[in-house]
C-alpha cells in the first residue's frame, strides 16, 4: 500500500511545485535549468523508492505513475477547466514587433529570451521582425515572423 | 468535447488572459509560501534546529534528557541521557517503554549495555557505572519507523522517569 501512496504523493507534489513555479520552470534552455532538472530527479528517487529496493516496489511505483498520468490525460480531455488548471495556457508576449513588457516581466521572461528563440527558430535578427511571440505551455517561446514586405 | 482555439488578432490561440492574471497572483502567494516553509525548516520545524531541540530533567536534577521534538521517518536521530548520583552499587538499569521502542529502530547504544532484559511493557538496559557517579552520558541512536505522534517514556529502575513527545514527519 505504501508504494502506491508514496508514488502518488511524489507525483502530485512535483506537479504542484512545477505548476506553481511558472511556465519557464520546464524550459531547460540554460545549463542552470538542466542542472535543476537533474537534481530534482535525484531527490525524487528517495520519495519514490525509500529504502525498499524490491522489484515489486519498483513495479508498483511505475504502475501508479502511469495510471495517474492516464487518469489525468482522460480528465483533461473531458474538461477544459481541468486542462487549463493542470497544463496552463499560452501567452502572447510580443505583438507586432513590440514586447508586452508587463506580461513578460510577470512570466519572468525578458527580451533576450525572445530574441534567442527568434534566432534559433526563425533566423530572425531583431524584435521588429517578429509578428507574434508566444510563451507556450511547455515553457518554450514560439515565434511567428512578419512576412518580408512588412519589415 | 472539441475546443476550437479562439482568435486573438491573426492568431488562433487558446489564450486566457483573465485566468493568467489569477494564476500569477496564486503563484506569487505560493512563492511566499515556499520561502516561509524553507525558513521554518531552517529554524527546525522539520527537525534539528532551534524549534526542535528540547531538554527535560527530572525533579531532583539527577536525570536530563536531550531529544528532538520533530523527527523524519527513517532518518537517523538520537536521544541523549545524562545522569548523576544514580546507580545501585556499580550498575545502572535504564528502561525504555515498549510503546516507544516498537515505533523506532534502535540502532546503537553508546556505551554498549552489559546486558538487556525484557520486561512487561518495557525493555531494560544495564550499564556499568563508576562508584561515585558524578555525571555519565548514554546515547541511543535510533531511526523512527512510523509517522505521526510518538510518546516516549524513559527511566531508571528505582529512580526518576521522564516522559517526552515527538512528532515524526512521513
Amino acid at each position: 500500500m505504501e508504494s502506491v501512496l508514496r508514488a502518488a504523493a511524489a507525483y502530485l507534489f512535483l506537479l504542484l511545485m512545477l505548476r506553481l513555479s511558472g511556465k519557464r520552470a520546464l524550459a531547460q534552455i540554460t545549463t542552470f535549468d538542466f542542472v535543476l532538472l537533474l537534481i530534482i530527479s535525484e531527490a525524487t528517487q528517495n520519495a519514490l523508492v525509500g529504502d525498499n529496493y524490491s522489484l515489486t516496489n519498483s513495479f508498483l511505483v511505475i504502475l501508479t505513475l502511469v495510471t495517474i498520468d492516464l487518469a489525468f490525460v482522460w480528465w483533461k480531455l473531458r474538461s477544459p477547466r481541468v486542462d487549463r488548471l493542470l497544463e496552463d495556457t499560452p501567452l502572447i508576449i510580443v505583438e507586432d514587433g513590440k514586447l508586452l513588457k508587463d506580461r513578460a516581466a510577470k512570466s519572468l521572461v525578458d527580451e533576450s529570451d525572445v530574441l534567442h528563440a527568434a534566432r534559433e527558430l526563425q533566423g530572425l535578427e531583431r524584435l521588429d521582425q517578429i509578428k507574434y511571440a508566444v510563451l507556450e505551455r511547455s515553457g518554450g517561446i514560439s515565434i511567428i515572423p512578419k512576412s518580408p514586405p512588412e519589415y | 468535447m472539441k475546443r476550437t482555439p479562439k482568435r486573438t488578432g491573426d492568431l488562433a490561440i487558446n489564450e486566457d488572459f483573465g485566468y493568467q492574471q489569477k494564476e500569477w497572483v496564486v503563484q506569487r502567494i505560493a512563492w511566499c509560501g515556499f520561502a516561509l516553509i524553507l525558513l521554518a525548516a531552517l529554524l527546525g520545524l522539520f527537525g534539528h534546529g532551534a524549534f526542535s531541540r528540547r531538554r527535560i530533567s527530572s525533579a531532583d536534577g539527577s536525570m536530563v534528557l536531550d531529544y528532538q521534538r520533530f523527527l523524519q521517518r527513517h532518518s537517523p536521530d538520537s536521544i541523549t541521557l545524562r545522569m548523576r548520583h544514580l546507580g545501585q552499587g556499580e550498575t545502572l538499569a535504564v528502561w525504555i517503554a515498549n510503546s516507544y521502542l516498537t515505533n523506532i529502530n534502535l540502532e546503537v547504544i553508546v556505551p554498549n549495555p552489559n546486558s538487556t532484559r525484557a520486561e512487561e511493557g518495557r525493555s531494560t538496559f544495564i550499564f556499568s557505572v563508576p562508584k561515585t557517579n558524578t555525571g555519565i552520558l548514554i546515547k541511543f541512536n535510533l531511526e523512527p519507523e512510523a509517522p505521526g505522534r510518538l510518546i516516549g517514556l524513559i527511566g531508571v529502575e528505582s529512580g526518576p522517569e521522564l516522559s517526552f513527545r515527538q512528532f515524526v514527519y512521513p
